[in-house]
């Protein structure tokens, strides 16, 4: 079995004054053993709602209303959504097999407690390591994970550390668990951007290192193409696209991520060349439109048709599936510029 | 990288959407305030209060120095609308049958269902000053023939409504002018520092420490137990409100400042900056419009806090002196548990300060979470 | 953290020596004397006193030097112990004051706890219960706790307690104990008097610890911290009292300055109404009868009472966020 984790049409709502919002609307994902599966999209597409839901943390006025999240765990298949939120197994999966980091280095950590005293604390609660040997595993973490002068830095507060090591200081504490996947939400988004490629580096690293899967959530399409071995696209709450990175940035099929592609400047693009934008703003999340989500900014659209059902994601080659009514029945050869 | 949107398609896009970019701040903040309902009740209450308070002359019944020694302590009259009779149009209160406790000499007063006194309105009775302009007799309500006392009388017979509602005019005004006062000075004091900074920032947050650091009741008892006896009503109202606001100032003081320091880091302040606006036109244009809902919020909400402290002082008989009427000044009536036992309406002025104070809670919470149309 | 101590310590001098100084002026404002007005309320009552007296006696209280060789003489007395002399109560002040110091100290420092214990615990439940009907309630009772004046609210309790009860509810210990030197049964007595009051000054500053709590409370359970905490596996209630209760605690620990600042001043207010043998009711004698020098100490002890209380408040804020202990 090479499967890790299988997010199989996954559809949760969100309960606001408003009225409901259907952040994630039947999107599925499935995440290898040993890769690393990047999930791109624009903000409010419910990529980083779809992650959480892996650990079962959504909000308090979030509610899975359908499909699974299979976890692959040693011969065993466990439906992690299924689970209460606040119950005894989902929490064992936590950290020890499915470890997240998050966005911002600077508020995910407490700013009232000790770096040392957050990493312990995961490892006390999941091992049972001793005081001191949870504390030299807590060192010896943030010396892997690049921390200089770690045996110091462990009794220092967040607020003392710069946004890089507190980001590696986030990582170090994912990862002390040895899990089997790290969902990464966002990692590098609020640093710099020499921080980032660093940041970028040690994640790869630790995943060979330990041998697991890591989950990158992001809206950089340069992150994907510096990181991930498969990708995932999403758009307003279902995965339009999923295909290996090579496939997927050389023959782009669904339009959405066609467009993707075209937005974003590359080093061997000509100076005359102009970057496209994607027509039109990403529809209000409370009247999602009918029929394909993206048919209000398709360039392919079809009256009649793209506005009628919304087309599921359908694998037209080995490991490449997109939902879009144009290759449903035939594969269409006309590849991106 | 984010996509860029150029074009907004005009289809499938939400009607409301396009109008709230274009809507202005006070529009926004006036929709979310609309959303708040205890705030627009509170808003409703005080609009009565407010117009009690002014046109209390015409409001009330009687004279509030009306003295009546057949009415000392006389009990609340209820409006009643039904009789042996069935049901009535014009509502009516009964009478009192009157007898003297033979061993205490007290005034006892039962309901006597033989005297129907019916209620009229506009009825001409005592003369008053309306506005303290027009002199006129002409008031909402009263009865053509014996009595109505629908909130009871004081120890003196003298009608509390309308004791009551003349107190109103001093008790919710003196929240008012503290509160103008204290927000000049706020303003003042909180821009000076929030815009200078370093050594004058510095004094002032250390006086502002050090006032808040005296207690506040024992500071205005101190202040106003040296108010000369021989002032008059006016010249108490205002000392009494300079020393309700010597307090109060600090706390919009340090919320304006910290506006003024957050403001100063914002790119639009910086912007307007660089294309030359003078100093003078940033903080009128830009910086004062931007916190000014904030301050109105705050501002509501410290006049609870005045209209509190005057009541309390007055209780206390360091306050506005009889027979100047206000809310507090009509609570010393009733200084003693022996008295509420037995004249429990004497506390009927506090349920107006009560309902007042909350009101103006209700309303700058509503105005403080409206203050911020963009945000959420 | 010792040296933010000490400097905490070092800025104190002078906020109470400036205290010392408004307190002077306060007890200085009114026009004329102590013996103006004992005189005018002789002059009420039919008695006449000889105007040569009247100059002797205000030599003799040095009621005529300037405005600084008073407040010198006085400063220099207080900080040698001596308060001067109460000319209604024909006593040094140090022999009255201290008793009702220290009442009033106990009834704000239980109040303090009380107001800590109930507003936590109605604070928490409101925030992890957003908009149940417990947390209505406790916003409904919490806005009329700020409404209140305390006096009202003195009234309307002693009104209910005689009227449901037949208790007499005023003062802090039963007839026989007032007078009587310490001892365990007066001990007891003054707890079964002392709730009445704890409540009375309680209430509005529980009410509005409540509502600082609850909006902490709400603000920081929406921080990636507490995402980030329950991803490590940590139980929801052990998650809740480490991270957001702690850190909500804060600002919570900085309003209590002012909230014991409030209760001193309720205190007062309420000690007259309740007629307890706290400060109050003596304070407003003095201030009324212009009897300057107790009335002075009593000013001045209760700002230092609260200076101190801010102090506290202060510390026990470095001890809990290591964000100011770095600064």
């Amino acid at each position: 079995m090479k499967n890790l984790l299988e997010i199989k049409d996954l559809k949760i709502n969100f309960n606001t004054e408003e009225g409901i919002v259907r952040a994630v609307r039947g999107a599925s994902i499935r995440i290898d053993k040993n890769i690393i599966h990047g999930l791109v999209g624009e903000s409010g597409c419910g990529k980083s709602v779809t992650a959480r839901s892996v650990l079962n943390i959504l909000a308090a006025n979030a509610e899975i209303i359908g499909g699974e999240t299979l976890y692959h765990h040693q011969g065993e298949i466990v439906d992690l959504s299924k689970l209460h939120p606040d119950g005894k197994e989902v929490r064992k999966f936590r950290w020890r097999d499915i470890s997240m980091i998050f966005q911002e280095p600077m508020t995910s950590f407490s700013p009232v407690h000790t770096i040392g005293n957050q990493i312990m604390e995961a490892i006390l609660l999941h091992s049972d390591l001793s005081q001191v040997a949870a504390r030299t595993h807590a060192i010896n973490m943030l010396e892997r994970v690049g921390i200089p002068d770690p045996a110091k830095r462990i009794d220092e507060y967040p607020h003392q550390l710069s946004g890089g090591m507190r980001q590696r200081a986030m990582i170090a504490m994912a990862l002390s668990g040895n899990p089997k996947l790290l969902i990464a939400d966002e990692p590098t988004t609020a640093l710099d951007v020499t921080i980032q490629a660093q940041i970028i580096d040690l994640m790869k690293q630790m995943k060979d290192e330990l041998g697991m899967s890591i989950m990158i959530i992001t809206h950089d399409m340069g992150v994907i193409a510096e990181m991930a071995d498969y990708v995932s696209v999403m758009y307003l709450g279902k995965v339009v696209e999923s295909a290996p990175v090579v496939e997927l940035f050389y023959n782009p099929l669904h339009p959405y991520t066609k467009a993707l592609l075209k937005s974003i400047p590359t080093i061997n693009s000509k100076r005359e060349e102009k970057l496209t934008a994607i027509a039109g703003t990403v529809p209000d999340a409370y009247c999602i439109p009918d029929g394909c989500a993206f048919y209000p900014r398709c360039s392919q659209y079809k009256p009649g048709v793209c506005d009628r059902s919304e087309p599921n994601l359908t694998e037209i080659a080995t490991d490449h599936q997109v939902a879009c009514i144009m290759y449903h029945g035939e594969v269409e050869t006309d590849g991106g510029k | 990288m984010e996509t860029n949107p150029e074009i907004v398609f005009p289809e499938k896009q939400n009607p409301l959407e396009s109008e709230i970019y274009l809507a202005s701040q006070w529009e926004l903040i006036w929709r979310r305030f609309k959303r708040h309902k205890l705030a627009i009740a509170g808003l409703v209450i005080l609009i009565i209060i407010y117009t009690m308070a002014i046109f209390c002359g015409f409001f009330s019944p009687y004279s509030p120095y009306l003295y009546n020694a057949d009415y000392i302590n006389a009990p609340p009259q209820t409006l009643q609308f039904f009789d042996q009779d069935g049901f009535h149009f014009r509502p009516f209160v009964y009478g009192y049958e009157v007898s003297r406790d033979p061993e205490t000499f007290r005034m006892e007063y039962q309901i006597d269902h033989s005297k129907k006194y019916p209620v009229y309105f506009l009825v001409r009775g005592d003369r008053y000053k309306l506005l303290g302009i027009w002199e006129t007799d002409l008031h909402l309500f009263g009865v053509k023939e014996g009595h109505i006392f629908l909130l009871g009388a004081d120890p003196m017979g003298r009608d509390l409504l309308s004791r009551v509602l003349y107190g109103a005019r001093i008790s919710t005004s003196i929240g008012f002018i503290g509160v103008f006062l204290s927000f000049v000075l706020g303003i003042g004091f909180g821009g000076i520092s929030g815009l200078y900074g370093g050594a004058i920032d510095n004094l002032i947050q250390r006086m502002i420490e050090f006032i808040k650091s005296i207690p506040s009741i024992p500071l205005w008892m101190g202040l106003a137990a040296a108010l000369p006896q021989d002032w008059t009503v006016i010249q108490v109202y205002f000392a009494i409100t300079i020393i309700l606001s010597l307090k109060g100032w600090t706390g919009l003081a340090r919320e304006v400042r910290s506006k003024f320091m957050s403001l100063r880091e914002e790119d639009f302040i910086l912007s307007a900056r660089l294309i030359g606006a003078s100093k003078t036109r940033i903080i009128t244009q830009h910086m004062i419009p931007s916190f000014l809902s904030h301050i109105i919020a705050q501002v509501t909400l410290a006049i609870p806090g005045m209209i509190l402290g005057e009541t309390s002082l007055s209780f206390l008989g360091l306050g506005i002196r009889p027979p100047a009427i206000s809310w507090g000044s009509l609570l010393q009536a009733a200084q003693n548990v022996r008295t509420v036992a037995l004249t429990p309406w004497l506390l009927l002025p506090g349920v107006f300060v009560i309902i007042t104070v909350l009101a103006f809670n209700f309303l700058g919470d509503g105005l403080r979470d409206a203050a911020d149309p963009y945000g959420k | 953290m010792l040296n933010y101590i000490i400097k905490r310590f070092i800025y104190m001098i002078p906020t109470l020596l400036l205290i010392s100084l408004v307190v002077f002026i306060v007890i200085q404002l009114p026009p004329g004397d102590w013996l103006t007005a004992y005189v005018a309320s002789l002059r009420e009552s039919g008695d006449e006193i000889d105007p040569i007296t009247v100059e002797l006696l205000r030599e003799r209280y040095g009621f005529n030097q300037p405005f600084f060789t008073k407040y010198l003489n006085w400063i220099s007395g207080v900080l040698q112990g001596d308060f001067g002399y109460s000319f209604g109560w024909r006593k040094p002040v140090g022999e009255l004051i201290w008793d009702r110091l220290g009442l009033t100290l106990v009834v704000s420092v239980s109040t303090l706890l009380f107001t800590w214990i109930v507003s936590f615990a109605i604070g928490l439940y409101s925030a992890t219960h957003q908009y149940s009907f417990g947390d209505y309630l406790a916003t409904f009772l919490g806005f009329i706790g700020l409404a209140t004046p305390n006096f009202m609210l003195a009234l309307i309790l002693m009104y209910l307690a005689y009227k449901y009860f037949g208790l007499s509810v005023s003062g802090l210990f039963s007839i026989q104990y007032a007078m009587a030197p310490w001892s365990w049964a007066k001990f007891v007595d003054l707890l079964k008097h002392l709730w009445i009051p704890i409540i009375v000054i309680g209430t509005a500053g529980t009410a509005s610890l409540i509502r600082v709590l609850r909006a902490n409370l709400l603000d920081e359970l929406g921080k990636p911290y507490v995402v980030t905490a329950r991803a490590k596996g940590l139980s929801y209630l052990r998650l809740l009292f480490k991270y957001p209760v702690r850190i909500a605690l804060i600002p919570f620990v900085s309003t209590v300055g002012w909230t014991f600042a409030g209760l001193i001043s309720g205190s007062v207010i309420t000690g007259i109404v309740l007629n307890l043998p706290t400060t109050g009711p003596m304070l407003l004698q003095a201030l009324k009868t212009q009897d300057m020098y107790l009335a002075g100490s009593f000013l001045l002890f209760l700002s230092i009472i609260t200076v101190i209380g801010t102090l506290v408040s202060d510390l026990l804020l470095a001890i809990i966020d290591p964000r100011i202990r770095y600064e």
